[in-house]
């Protein structure tokens, strides 16, 4: 029988010894870790990522190769009969002037887009059947790069060898 | 009739956090895994885009290993830099100085120019790299006329440099065929 707590008694005031084992478990205390200064910095985070972060395209290179001696003319000596192409600024769409550019080929085929001077120039390498055939850009000083970009890449998407420029002077 | 008002007792209403913080994490990994580092090799520019680009890609223009040995990158900059819109569309342009790692040349300085190439070029052998391993890569910007962008070729073969590339985008789509 246990010994009730009264203090008006003699002794009352002593409790009752209680095994460790016998206590109550003491009620599980929920152990947070405050996280509102942690979700206050993620959001800085990803403010300052969102706000300064500028998505850009892949660059990349297209190899070519510049003549070791005697200037950007100079190719390589072949008894093949170079490939020239002829770049001519021209009025584009929106009426303004070197907007856009006409390659000829050889001064007998003027093409208006890349995708023709591909195929033009493809097909010169299966009539030759040579990709050491050399192709010589002759680029004006006023043409934008792009389109002197455009027949380079166009010459290496037909998988020539031998691709230069000839001087402007 | 005595009308018994039931206390509403005041709930401790707790949003889930849980998975708006899972969320703002992945954007945060996404953010940090895909931005691209500030090289001081990569001059502010627009760079040409050609159609069906051969242009290889490469690790190097992640920022890392931008400084090759083996390597000189011409930057060609114009006025507009990087701003794609409010260009003139009527004229093509002009370019404004030649960039080179941090140094700056002016246009038509072309000994500047030889100097650097031939410096490096000889701090490429020292390194052990043949003479024909050492290349020039342009980047110029896609409106600069023709005219500026001639003298640095002409120059890296009056220097001896035999290899070119030329920076362009890269087609994901060529890519797969290639």
């Amino acid at each position: 029988m246990p010994i009730l707590k009264n203090p008006n008694i003699e002794g009352g005031d002593l409790q009752h010894y209680v095994s460790p084992r016998k206590q109550r478990p003491e009620a599980s205390v929920k152990l947070q870790p405050p996280l509102t200064p942690m979700i206050d910095v993620t959001f800085q985070l990803l403010l300052y990522f969102l706000l300064t972060s500028t998505f850009r395209e892949d660059e990349g290179q297209i190899p070519g190769s510049l003549p070791a001696q005697g200037g950007i003319a100079a190719m390589q000596v072949t008894p093949l009969k170079p490939i020239r192409i002829m770049l001519v600024p021209t009025t584009g769409a929106d009426g303004g002037y070197n907007t856009d550019a006409r390659y000829d080929v050889d001064n007998l085929q003027p093409v208006y887009s890349p995708a023709e001077l591909y195929r033009i120039l493809l097909s010169r390498k299966q009539a030759v059947r040579s990709d050491e055939v050399p192709i010589v850009i002759h680029a004006p000083p006023a043409v934008r790069w792009q389109f002197v970009v455009e027949a380079f890449n166009a010459a290496v998407h037909a998988k020539f060898k031998n691709i230069g420029f000839a001087p402007t002077g | 009739m005595v009308r018994i008002k039931k206390k509403v007792s005041s709930a401790n209403i707790e949003i889930n956090m849980t998975p708006m913080i899972d969320c703002t994490f992945q954007l945060i990994i996404f953010f940090i895994l895909t931005a691209q580092m500030a090289s001081q090799d990569l001059a502010k520019l627009v760079v040409p885009k050609p159609s069906e680009s051969m242009a290889l890609s490469t690790e190097t223009k992640q920022g890392m290993e931008v400084n090759k040995p083996n390597q000189v990158t011409v930057n060609i900059v114009n006025e507009y830099g990087d701003q794609k819109e409010n260009r003139d569309p009527g004229r093509s342009s002009q370019p404004v100085c030649y960039k080179i790692g941090s140094q700056t040349i002016e246009i038509g300085d072309t000994a500047a120019l030889l100097d650097i190439f031939q410096l490096r070029k000889s701090n490429a052998e020292k390194a052990g790299y043949k003479a024909g391993d050492f290349y020039l890569e342009i980047r110029a910007d896609r409106d600069i006329e023709f005219a500026g962008v001639e003298p640095v070729m002409l120059t890296a073969a009056e220097a001896g440099i035999s290899k070119m590339n030329i920076t362009a985008i890269v087609d994901e789509k060529m890519k797969v065929n290639r």
